[in-house]
């Protein structure tokens, strides 16, 4: 091409690129691949040698364009085909041997490989065959990754061959540049970008045209415009896509610039990590000199820029502005302090200006399309989009340009479609390593530069990190404390010493080592950075620290009060993720051990140690543990509860009788105390037998006719056989706990009346959650609506009267050929479902108000596997308004529910859609949306309650009222039997500590460590897989209460221990302890019983 | 230079009037408030790394060191808010948490106020009196100690940078630098090398601005603090230079050298005037030596002199060499003593070269620290004027050209822009041929070029050599007025020593007095004669040569006037007081001119050295 001699070239050289463009697709089949470096990195490169090879040996006169990065990392490599100037349809993931069948079938026989196609790109000129197969393709704007995207400085990307200046050109670029040089002033440039509100893209968020206007007021001849490409952020790779994908927009804008400001040399400092980016950078620079879009006379005009890069080291501090000048002058890359300003004294002492890639990319747009168009997009005080590299834990990661204003939430579950896996959503991380975590509270924020600072992060650069439940916030602080203090320059004292000391402290807290004082020390620490450092690096190091001890103190405080890492990542304290996440913190990996060498009674003595109900949790417990065994990164994790379950039914022919706890010196002291246990469910017995272990008198009064809380009367008999749970309460009463049933509290005892009348030293309230929330609706008395919890009591208290007197008293409803219908997603909804599936039920419908994934009962996936392959209908986004019928239940009429913004648990919250109602024809009605504690034997205020009516306690479980100690679903509210459990021990230790000393710390449960030796070689059962979990079939389950799940056999079981990776094994590698040795006496003697 | 514009600042609820340009630290320094600091150092630029400057400034976000923050007008400025106070508190507890600041263990440690200490002294002022945060004693951290003269410890090192900004802005040596960054940044030399290994010329300047101990010299650690040492005023007599230094002595002992700020060195000394001069000295002459039966037996001044006496009244031609490191007041009386006394005109210097001195308007100190053009003729700053040289490599930072003349090299050579060789200037003028050279193109005249080089400048500079050629010196005469002559001379009183009269050469005599003070004749021979008189400091090859071996003082135990080779008439200190037996020269002579019938009147003496 010939070098360009005046503005008016432009115009007609852009039409003929267009005209040629449009011949050549028409000439035969075009195919695009995506390569960027994150294309190459998917192997883009030896898919495109795959693309050549297969159409020379069937020399197809196809056309190949190597285009830039589209965003869609994680469907990279990415081929986008079209045919004879048709349509554009764009492939995923094509790996180099899907190549043959893509060529043979889209391109020889025009037919579009339908299962690999994601989207179709742009509709073609021509119709065309291929529509037909492509007729329901969504567009690729119409795409959940797309659809709340407007792409203006991404406009091109992917779009165009970076490598020629020809495709660029054609979709209008360098338009911009003529506009300026052709009619504008320099002053109407500034202005232009100034209405526009554009505001810095690097992170800074200061005004573009503010800072072009005072470069062109300060003084003097030579000014510089500098690109700062110094893109550093680990995940983040905004930068680096524009400079690959779009290198030309980045030139533009800086010539723009240039013009405004009166400069005449502009630099691009890029990090030499980035070498495609720089290849493409020089490129284009190149192809723009010679066609006179920069160097002298540009487009025949007085106005002179050239373009040159500088490559920078890598350092992350390069980015700051006086550091990058320094770098470019080639001194060590350090800010220093401001003022003066760059402005005013920049690169070599002169006036210069530094923006990001992002900000001079998005500034030819501008002005071509004005700056209302920009000020329309976007919020009020931050127009335009945001651009932002979306890592992490999160589906669809890739580079997305999105609206500023738009909810935090909308990106991560809209644009970034959601956490994969089934994990939950913990936090996300915004403006790189110097930014800020936000939890899912923060999820409704609008992503704009005030708002986003306002709530404790910043925008930043644009990297945006997405973390689950599986990652550890202090580790997460942690790491990007190692990254910001790797990269401090050393230069002033705050950044340099103090992000050292916080490592040190944070590193501390994850080995176990932390202290309360801690976390002061942090804080001042923090401030002092923040306050008193030389530049943004020092300035906002502590940024993601603050913003964890802000969000998530409590996950901090378990790592320093407990030793214990929620999330199961921090490796000195972790033992096995599997002991980490059960609440009582069960020693999985010995019992597990002990089974796989059929040492049964060791084992289930020390799961004993701190869980007293294993036959329970063998066939009831969430099993926590398993969700996160590493045995599933290979396959499938350890069946722990069936395994579990087998090893205590083996040894349920030898009962257990609890063994005496603590120093000869503590049971003294405790002999002489009574306690009171209020309630015999799994909190209140554990807590009992923990007690009596330690000495103390301990009587359990409960309320209803039979012990075990929600365990006897929530959990129906087909999850739990009465015998097994009968059996394991035997245990409790011979460890020496009395248990008086049919005591209820204000009826026929007093709190009083135990304290001041029969002696009791203390109190324990463990009563459970047994009320049920009210819908509140109209209708909600009429005969047919029964609470969930008083169904499945009912239908409970029958299957324990027939376990004890093999007669059926209790009043059950007659629910046979009847329609059911159920309200809420938790274990009780189920259960009830269930229940009534067996009593006969005709149709039974479980109705949700929002979607099945965000359902609390998805922590016993195979509770709701088992409702829908027992028939229950389930009916998601749907509420009901209003019981129907006359006297008793004909129906209920439910309304549609839409999702609108997030609530603290990163779910979307639903909302009705009054327009949408519908009725369900029922004969009953069973709300399961929630219990609470049953307070109504307390005078108001007697003890301190929460809205939910549970009991308000410190971190010693003493409630209001000293003396007096409450624990389990009172406490917490609905949570599982193991939660209780946990409850239970802790509050034991909690009680014993203030009958002792009087005081009362936070509690600590020990139990001792135990480390068997394996006896067999877990090499021979790498292969081994999970077994499917035994059930009754399907027919045997119809109108009765059998165990659905069937247990494991000795060998199977045994089988299923060897399985276990012993985690806790590498942990003593982890910590510098020796392993056991096989010939080692057994950790934990069988122990007699008398 | 324009009158600079007065800003109108409050500082602490206080008018301050400052001029514009300057920094809030200077102005709040000007007005008599004291604003901590610790990587500021008046003579060095601001680099704001260490944060205890911090202030709050008004409409300004956050705290701001003031000591790179510009005053502008109506500015208001805090030193003292609890926010400041609070900052500068927690900056000091994490400098004393980066590395072993074991402070009782430190020769830079001390009490008070004049703690030698900055750190420790402002740890002292903010009640640092406990550790706030784990001090890092877990790390060792290196001790290099491979210069011969003083050693770096990184333990106590903070990173304020002091040094490795004196070694680029004073001394202009650019061999201190940082390794590594963030918490792991060092101070190192060149490329990480050990200092004794680096380009380091051992100038000390690191030393002398270092706040800490971090940087000590091996001689005077633990010798003193600054609250037991007097600190004098002084010039040393190392080299014609005449540096200023600030002597550091303590119980009649040298401990150390400091430069001179405000003198025309600027706080830059070399190696030898820092610390050659504090090194232990070879066996010091503590009494009269007269040499019986070739064996040296201690006496009295009485009998020594009259020994003395005796032999030069007996000897024809009596012969007399002087150092040049002595001070005008001593070789006037020596030379007076040859001329009155002895009626000998055989008395020379020992050594020391004095160039022409007339060539044009000679250059003072201070002109060669700001030129834009430096010339050099034959002579090498590097080999006698060492300080002479790092204030040429600072111009040369600065931009100045380097023109260099010369027919041997120097270290300076590399930075050269032109370089010429002395013959291709001595043609100018004296060669008759030279017309008839430029008429035919033959050759294109050095001083041509020279010339050419030095026109645009505005204020060159021109450093010669001594023993040049005529024509040489006369072509330098011929150059544009504006240009400043400095010889190099070779001799620290040498200047002074020519205004009287003498120079160096080989004397004759059957008698020989030679009056050595502290020099040490390395290299030169004593002169062969029948009776040999050395006056010297300390033992000697030539004083084991002598007949006659009479004590003298040192430089440090004598007082007086040198003229350095700007010709400035610098005062000489007595720093020490000299041992009981060791008296001044003129007190030698005039007693020795006593015993051989003459009278010789101190006053007189001291006004031979010329005017005060």
């Amino acid at each position: 091409m010939n070098r360009l001699q005046s503005i008016q070239d432009l115009p007609p050289l852009r039409e003929s690129i267009q005209q040629a463009l449009a011949a050549r697709a028409r000439s035969g089949p075009v195919i695009y691949v995506g390569m960027g470096t994150c294309g190459i990195a998917a192997g883009a490169r030896e898919t495109l040698q795959a693309i050549e090879r297969e159409i020379a040996n069937r020399q197809i006169p196809a056309q190949i364009v190597s285009v830039g990065c589209i965003g869609m990392c994680a469907k990279e490599p990415l081929v986008d085909i079209q045919l004879n100037g048709g349509s554009h349809v764009l492939y995923s993931n094509i790996q180099p041997e899907m190549v043959p069948r893509l060529i043979e079938e889209h391109l020889v026989n025009q037919q579009p490989v339908r299962e690999w196609l994601i989207c179709r790109m742009a509709d073609g000129d021509v119709p065309d065959d291929e529509v037909q197969a492509i007729q329901n393709l969504p567009q690729f704007r119409d795409l959940p990754f797309t659809g709340k995207q407007v792409r203006i400085a991404l406009g091109n990307c992917g779009l165009i061959d970076p490598t020629r200046i020809e495709d660029y050109i054609a979709r209008d670029g360098y338009r911009a540049l003529g506009r300026v040089l052709g009619s504008w002033s320099p002053e109407e440039v500034i202005k232009e970008i100034k209405e526009s509100g554009l505001r810095g893209r690097g992170g800074g968020g200061f005004s573009t045209g503010t800072k072009w206007e005072l470069c062109r007021k300060s003084p003097g001849d030579t000014k510089y415009v500098i690109c700062n490409a110094d893109e550093g952020d680990p995940g983040a790779f905004m930068d680096r896509s524009i400079l690959e994908s779009d290198p030309h927009a980045v030139l533009e804008g800086m010539a723009i610039a240039g013009y405004a400001m009166g400069a005449r040399e502009g630099i691009i400092y890029c990090r030499e990590e980035y070498p495609l980016a720089i290849d493409r950078l020089e490129a284009a620079i190149e192809q723009a000199s010679e066609l006179g879009l920069l160097g002298d006379n540009i487009l025949g005009t007085n106005f002179n820029f050239e373009i040159s890069l500088k490559g920078g080291a890598g350092a992350f501090v390069c980015g700051e502005e006086t550091a990058l000048i320094a770098s470019i002058e080639g001194r060590r890359g350090e800010p220093r302090p401001r003022p003066p300003f760059p402005a005013v004294s920049g690169l070599w002492g002169k006036p210069s200006n530094i923006n990001n890639v992002k900000s001079y990319a998005m500034s030819p747009r501008i002005v071509l399309r004005g700056a209302a168009w920009f000020k329309n997009i976007g919020s009020a005080k931050s127009p335009g989009t945001a651009i932002f590299a979306l890592t992490g834990k999160v589906n669809n990661t890739g580079l997305i340009e999105v609206p500023m204003g738009i909810p935090l939430g909308d990106i991560i579950f809209d644009v970034g479609g959601g956490i994969p896996e089934g994990r939950t959503f913990k936090a996300v991380q915004t403006g790189g390593p110097l930014g800020g975590c936000l939890p899912a509270s923060s999820l409704n924020t609008p992503v704009d530069f005030d708002s986003l600072q306002e709530a404790g992060a910043v925008m930043g650069s644009g990297g945006m990190i997405v973390v689950d439940d599986d990652t550890c916030m202090v580790e997460l602080a942690k790491y990007f404390l190692t990254f910001a203090t790797a990269e401090s320059c050393g230069k002033c004292v705050p950044c340099r010493i103090g992000g050292q000391r916080l490592l040190e402290i944070l590193t501390r807290i994850t080995e176990g080592g932390g202290t309360r004082q801690d976390l002061e020390t942090i804080r001042e620490l923090s401030a002092h950075m923040t306050s008193s450092s030389l530049c943004g690096l020092g300035q906002r190091t502590a940024g993601p620290v603050m913003s964890v001890l802000r969000f998530f103190e409590d996950e901090v405080l378990a790592h320093i009060d407990d030793q214990i890492c929620p999330s199961g990542q921090c490796k000195k304290l972790v033992r096995a993720k599997c002991i980490n996440t059960c609440p009582a913190g069960v020693d999985t990996p010995a019992y597990l051990a002990l089974i796989a060498q059929g040492r049964y009674a060791e084992g289930l003595a020390i799961h004993r140690e701190r869980n007293p109900f294993p036959i329970i949790c063998g066939r009831a417990c969430p099993a926590f543990c398993e969700t996160k065994c590493r045995r599933a990164e290979l396959d499938d994790p350890i069946a722990i509860r069936l395994t579990k379950r087998f090893m205590a039914e083996h040894e349920s022919q030898a009962p257990w009788t609890p063994e005496p706890l603590g120093s000869p010196e503590q049971r003294r002291i405790a002999s002489g105390k009574k306690v009171a246990v209020i309630g015999a469910g799994p909190a209140g017995l554990t807590a009992a037998v923990r007690l009596a272990q330690l000495g103390y008198g301990v009587t359990v009064f409960e309320k209803y006719p039979m012990p075990g809380g929600m365990m006897s009367w929530a959990i129906p008999e087909y999850r739990m056989p009465r015998q097994a749970l009968f059996l394991e309460i035997d245990s409790i009463k011979r460890g020496g706990v009395e248990i008086r049933c049919n005591q209820a509290l204000g009826k026929d005892f007093t709190l009083n009346d135990l304290l001041d009348t029969h002696g009791f030293n203390s109190v324990v309230l463990a009563i459970g959650a047994h009320t049920s929330r009210q819908m509140g609706i109209p209708g909600e008395d009429k005969a047919g609506v029964i609470n969930g919890i008083d169904f499945l009591r009912e239908v409970a208290r029958e299957s324990c009267e027939r376990a004890f007197s093999n007669k059926p008293t209790a009043d059950i409803p007659d629910m046979r050929g009847k329609r059911v219908g159920i309200v809420g997603g938790g274990d009780v909804a189920i259960d009830a479902a269930r229940v009534a599936l067996r009593l006969g039920a005709k149709e039974v419908h479980v109705m949700y108000r929002r979607t099945g994934d965000d359902m609390p009962a998805t922590h016993l996936p195979e509770e709701i596997e088992g409702a829908l392959h027992e028939g229950v209908r389930f009916h998601t986004l749907v509420n009901p308004v209003e019981v129907l019928g006359n006297g008793s239940v004909t129906g209920v009429r439910l309304v549609r529910q839409r999702l609108a913004d997030f609530d603290d648990t990163a779910r979307r919250k639903p909302v009705a859609m009054e327009a949408e109602s519908f009725t369900l024809p029922l004969d009953f009605l069973i709300p399961a949306i929630g219990q609470m504690p049953d307070i109504s034997w307390m005078k108001p205020d007697q003890i301190s309650v929460t809205r939910s009516r549970t009991f308000v306690v410190n971190e010693a479980f003493v409630t209001s009222r000293p003396g007096v100690f409450a624990a389990g679903d009172a406490v917490t509210g609905p949570a599982t039997i193991v939660q209780a459990i946990a409850q239970g021990n802790l509050v034991s230790v909690a009680v014993d500590e203030w009958l002792r000393t009087g005081q009362t710390p936070k509690p600590r449960f020990i139990t001792p460590r135990h480390d068997i030796a394996p006896l067999h070689n877990l090499d021979d059962f790498a292969t081994a897989r999970r077994p499917a979990i035994p059930k009754l079939d399907l027919a045997l389950r119809e109108g009765n209460f059998n165990e659905v799940e069937l247990g494991l056999g000795e060998a199977a079981a045994q089988a299923e221990a060897r399985r276990c990776l012993r985690c806790d094994l590498e942990w003593l590698d982890r910590i510098g302890m020796p392993r056991p040795t096989a010939t080692a006496e057994p950790a934990a003697a069988p122990k007699e019983t008398p | 230079m324009n009158e600079p514009t007065p800003v109108n600042l409050t500082i602490n609820d206080q008018p301050v009037q400052a001029c514009a340009g300057q920094t809030v630290y200077e102005a709040a320094a000007a007005a008599g408030i004291r604003i901590p600091v610790l990587c500021h150092h008046p003579r060095l630029k601001p680099h704001g790394a260490c944060r205890i400057c911090l202030v709050e400034i008004e409409k300004q976000r956050g705290l701001h060191p003031s000591c790179t923050y510009p005053v502008t007008e109506g500015m208001v400025v805090r030193t003292d808010t609890p926010a400041v106070v609070a900052s500068r508190k927690m900056s000091l507890h994490l400098i004393f948490s980066e590395r072993t600041h074991y402070c009782m263990f430190c020769p830079a440690s001390g009490t008070g106020e004049t703690t030698d200490c900055e750190l420790q002294r402002l740890g002292y002022e903010h009640g640092l009196d406990c550790w706030n945060y784990a001090p890092n004693f877990k790390k060792r951290w290196p001790v290099d100690a491979s210069r011969a003269y003083f050693v770096m410890d990184h333990g106590r090192c903070i990173l304020c940078r002091r040094c490795v900004r004196a070694c680029d802005e004073i001394a202009a040596n650019h061999t201190l630098g940082l390794t590594n960054r963030g918490a792991q940044t060092m101070i190192c030399a060149d490329d990480d090398t050990p200092f004794g290994d680096s380009t380091c010329v051992s100038c000390g300047t690191c030393l002398q601005v270092c706040p800490t101990g971090a940087l000590h010299d091996r001689q005077s650690a633990y010798l003193g603090h600054s609250t037991q040492v007097t600190r004098t005023a002084a010039t040393c007599l190392g080299c014609a230079m005449g540096c200023g230094i600030q002597a550091i002595t303590r119980d009649n002992h040298l401990l150390r050298v400091e430069g001179a700020w405000d003198a025309p060195n600027g706080g830059l000394l070399c190696a030898a005037g820092r610390f050659e001069v504090v090194k232990p000295k070879p066996e010091r002459i503590l009494h009269p030596l007269v040499k019986r039966n070739g064996e040296f037996v201690a006496t009295s001044w009485d009998d020594a002199l009259a020994h003395v006496a005796e032999k030069f009244g007996d000897a024809r031609m009596v012969g007399g060499l002087v150092s040049p490191r002595l001070t005008s007041e001593s070789l006037a009386a020596f030379e007076c003593f040859f001329h009155d006394v002895l009626e000998s005109s055989e008395v020379a210097l020992l050594q020391g070269d004095v160039p022409p001195l007339d060539l044009g308007t000679m250059a003072t100190l201070r002109d060669v620290a700001d030129p834009d053009c430096i010339t050099l003729i034959g002579g090498n700053p590097g080999e006698h004027q060492k300080v002479l040289r790092q204030l040429i490599h600072r111009a040369l930072d600065n931009g100045a050209r380097l023109l260099i003349v010369n027919d041997e090299s120097t270290a300076l050579d590399p930075w050269a822009d032109l370089y010429l060789d002395l013959e291709d200037i001595s043609f100018h003028a004296a060669s008759p041929f030279e017309k008839l050279r430029t008429t035919y193109h033959l050759r294109v005249s050095g001083m041509q070029q020279l010339r050419k080089a030095i026109a645009p400048a505005e204020r060159p500079v021109l450093l010669y050599g001594s023993g040049l050629s005529s024509t040489v010196y006369a072509a330098l005469r011929s150059l544009p007025d504006k240009t400043r002559y400095l010889p190099l001379v070779n001799g620290a009183n040498a200047v002074g020593a020519a205004r009287l009269g003498l120079d160096a050469r080989q004397v004759r005599g059957d008698a020989v007095y030679v009056l050595l003070g502290d020099d040490s004749p390395n290299g030169h021979g004593l002169p062969q004669s029948e009776f040999t008189v050395v006056q010297a400091a300390c033992r000697s090859s030539w004083t084991d040569a002598a007949d006659v071996v009479l004590p003298s003082p040192t430089w440090a135990e004598q007082s007086g006037h040198v003229i350095n080779l700007e010709g400035r008439r610098l005062p000489v200190v007595q720093l020490l007081q000299a041992p009981p037996s060791v008296q001044p020269h003129w007190q030698t002579l005039v007693q020795l001119a006593e015993r051989m019938g003459q009278t010789l009147s101190p006053e007189a003496l001291t006004q031979l050295a010329g005017p005060e």
